[in-house]
C-alpha cells in the first residue's frame, strides 16, 4: 500500500512544509504524528497548502488549552486524511499560540467545513474568537450562560 | 406555501435529549439545525480534577452501549504518556471485549431502527439477541454495560474458565440469527423502500464533512482506525472493512450488519490465538506521567473515537479533549435532512446512530 516507508514519508512531508513555510516549527513526535507550531497569521495559507497539496481533507478535533502562567491560549487542530490512502494513518496537528486576553485566530471553516462545530465548541468552552466563523452562538452550553468559558483555568468547579 | 418552523425534541421519542430545529415547506424539510447540549456534563473539565485511573468510569458514561469503545483510546493514550505497555494477553482480551461491545452496540442500533421504522419484530429480535452478548460480557467484566474494565497496563480481570466455549457458542448463535435478520429485515420490501435512496451522503460530501464510522463507510470510504493505524493486536487478525458506495440509509444499515460479521470473525481468531500470560502489568496506582501531549484514536462502534491529553507532569491531566464520533457526525444532520420528506426524518436521524450523550460529553 505504501510507496515509501511511513517514517520516510513523514520526514518528506515535514521537509516540504518547512520549505514552504520557514516560520513554522515542525516536530515528528511519534510514528504517525506530525506536529506543527505556526503563527496565527499564516494559518489560512498553511491550511490551504495542507489540504490541497498534502491531502489532509478533514478536521478531526480542535482543542483549546489555557495557560494562565504563560498568558496564552493554545489552539490545536488535529487533521486527518480519508481520500489519500497513504496518509490515512497520519494525524497532523497544527497549533497556534494566542494571547489570553484577546484570543483571536482566523476560522478555517472555509477551508475545512468539518471544522465548524469543533471551532464553535472551542469558542464557547475556551473563549477563542474564530474570525469569519459562520455561527458563533453557544452550542453545548445553556443559552443564558454568562460565566467564564468553562475550560479556562480560572473557572473552578465548585466543591473541588 | 409558507414555511413552518418545528422544534423536534428535546423529548423526541427515541432521539435522546437532543433537539432538531426544522423548517418545513409542506412536507419538505428546507432547513435542519441540530441543537445539542441538553446532556452536556463538562466531562472534559471534570477529568482535569481526577487522577488518570479515576477518570475511566466517568469517560465511559457518555456511551453506555459501547463503553469499552469509548475508553479504549483513553487507556492507550495514558499508556503512551506514562510509558506503559499492556501484555499481549491483555491486548487480546481488550480486542475481544471491544468487538463484543461493537456487536452489542450495533444490535441495539438495529433494534431501535426497528422502532423508528415501525417494525416491532425488528425491535424484539436484536434486543433479545443482544442479551446473549451482554451475558458473555458480564461473565468477564462483571457488569452489563459500564465495565471500567480497560485500565492502563492491561485489563482488570482474566477471562473466566470455559469462556472460549461459551463465546464460540454465542458467535454461532449470532451468525445464524444474522442470516435471519438478512431475510426478514434487510430483504424486507418495506425496510428497503423506507431506507434505499433516502438521506444520500455522497463520497465527496462525506469526506468534506469529516464524518466517521458507519456513516463514512456507508458513503464508500473504507477508513477504519483498526486498519489505518492498527492499535494493540488488531494487525494480527484478518478482517474486512465493509463499505458501500450508495451513501443512503440502506448502505449505512448494511455496513453495520457486515461489521457484526467481521467482529465475529475477529472474536473467533482472537479466541483461537490468545496467548497465555499476565493480563495486567504492575504499576503505581497513582500515575504521574511526564510532561507531554498524546493524541490517540480507536475505532469505536460509532466511528473514530479520539483523545488528546496534555500532561504537565501532575497526577491529573492538564487538559483532556474528547473527539467523539457523534459530535463529528452532527454536520451530517444539516446536510442530509435538507430537501428530504418530513416522514423520512426519523429514518435519517437514526441511520447516523447519533448518541446525544456522546456528542455533548
Amino acid at each position: 500500500m505504501y510507496e515509501l516507508s511511513p517514517v520516510i514519508e513523514d520526514e518528506e512531508i515535514a521537509r516540504r512544509v518547512a520549505e514552504q513555510f520557514p516560520e513554522i516549527r515542525i516536530e515528528i513526535s511519534a510514528l504517525n504524528r506530525i506536529n506543527l507550531e505556526a503563527p496565527h497569521y499564516c494559518l489560512p495559507q498553511l491550511a490551504a497548502y495542507l489540504r490541497d497539496i498534502e491531502g489532509f481533507d478533514h478536521v478531526a478535533s480542535v482543542t483549546g488549552i489555557d495557560y494562565p502562567d504563560r498568558n496564552l491560549v493554545k489552539v490545536t487542530y488535529h487533521l486527518g486524511a480519508y481520500a489519500k490512502l497513504t496518509i490515512r494513518r497520519l494525524v497532523l496537528s497544527v497549533s497556534v499560540d494566542l494571547p489570553r486576553q484577546d484570543a483571536m485566530t482566523p476560522s478555517l471553516v472555509s477551508i475545512w467545513p468539518s471544522a465548524e462545530y469543533h471551532e464553535r465548541e472551542t469558542h464557547e468552552m475556551v473563549g477563542v474568537m474564530f474570525e469569519g466563523h459562520p455561527n458563533s452562538n453557544l452550542l453545548l452550553l445553556p443559552e443564558d450562560w454568562i460565566d467564564l468559558p468553562p475550560l479556562r483555568k480560572d473557572f473552578k468547579l465548585r466543591g473541588r | 406555501m409558507s414555511e413552518l418552523t418545528l422544534s423536534v425534541g428535546p423529548q423526541h421519542p427515541g432521539s435522546g435529549h437532543f433537539r432538531l430545529i426544522i423548517c418545513v415547506d409542506g412536507d419538505t424539510i428546507t432547513k435542519a439545525t441540530p441543537d445539542p447540549g441538553y446532556v452536556h456534563r463538562g466531562i472534559e473539565k471534570q477529568a482535569e480534577y481526577r487522577e488518570y485511573l479515576h477518570s475511566i468510569p466517568l469517560l465511559e458514561r457518555p456511551v453506555i452501549s459501547d463503553s469499552n469503545g469509548s475508553v479504549y483510546a483513553y487507556v492507550l493514550a495514558v499508556e503512551r504518556l506514562a510509558g506503559l505497555k499492556a501484555p499481549e494477553r491483555a491486548q487480546y482480551i481488550r480486542v475481544l471485549m471491544a468487538e463484543l461491545n461493537r456487536i452489542m452496540s450495533h444490535l441495539y442500533w438495529l433494534a431501535i431502527y426497528g422502532i423508528f421504522l415501525g417494525h416491532s419484530t425488528m425491535f424484539m429480535w436484536p434486543f433479545g439477541d443482544r442479551e446473549v452478548v451482554i451475558d458473555l460480557a458480564q461473565r468477564v467484566m462483571g457488569a452489563r454495560l459500564t465495565y471500567s474494565f480497560f485500565v492502563p497496563g492491561g485489563v482488570r480481570n482474566d477471562l473466566p474458565h470455559g469462556f472460549k466455549d461459551e463465546a464460540l457458542r454465542a458467535t454461532e448463535f449470532l451468525e445464524k440469527r444474522l442470516h435471519e435478520y438478512d431475510a426478514i429485515f434487510f430483504k424486507n420490501p418495506i425496510f428497503v423502500e423506507r431506507t434505499r435512496g433516502v438521506g444520500i451522503l455522497r463520497h465527496d460530501d462525506a469526506i468534506r464533512l469529516g464524518v466517521v464510522g458507519p456513516t463514512l463507510r456507508g458513503s464508500g470510504v473504507n477508513a477504519d482506525a483498526r486498519k489505518d493505524e492498527a492499535y494493540d493486536v488488531y494487525d494480527t487478525f484478518k478482517f474486512d472493512v465493509p463499505a458501500f458506495p450508495d451513501g443512503d440509509c440502506y448502505s449505512r444499515a448494511l455496513v453495520r450488519l457486515e461489521e457484526i460479521k467481521q467482529s465475529i470473525r475477529i472474536v473467533r481468531q482472537a479466541l483461537e490465538s490468545i496467548p497465555e500470560g499476565p493480563f495486567r502489568i504492575r504499576h503505581p496506582s497513582v500515575l504521574k506521567p511526564p510532561q507531554g501531549s498524546v493524541y490517540s484514536r480507536t475505532e469505536a462502534a460509532r466511528g473514530a473515537y479520539a483523545y488528546f491529553i496534555r500532561s504537565e507532569g501532575g497526577k491529573t491531566p492538564y487538559r483532556l479533549k474528547i473527539s467523539s464520533p457523534s459530535f463529528r457526525n452532527l454536520l451530517a444532520f444539516q446536510f442530509l435532512m435538507k430537501g428530504s420528506h418530513l416522514a423520512d426524518m426519523p429514518t435519517i436521524y437514526w441511520s447516523l446512530d447519533y448518541w446525544p450523550l456522546e456528542a455533548d460529553r
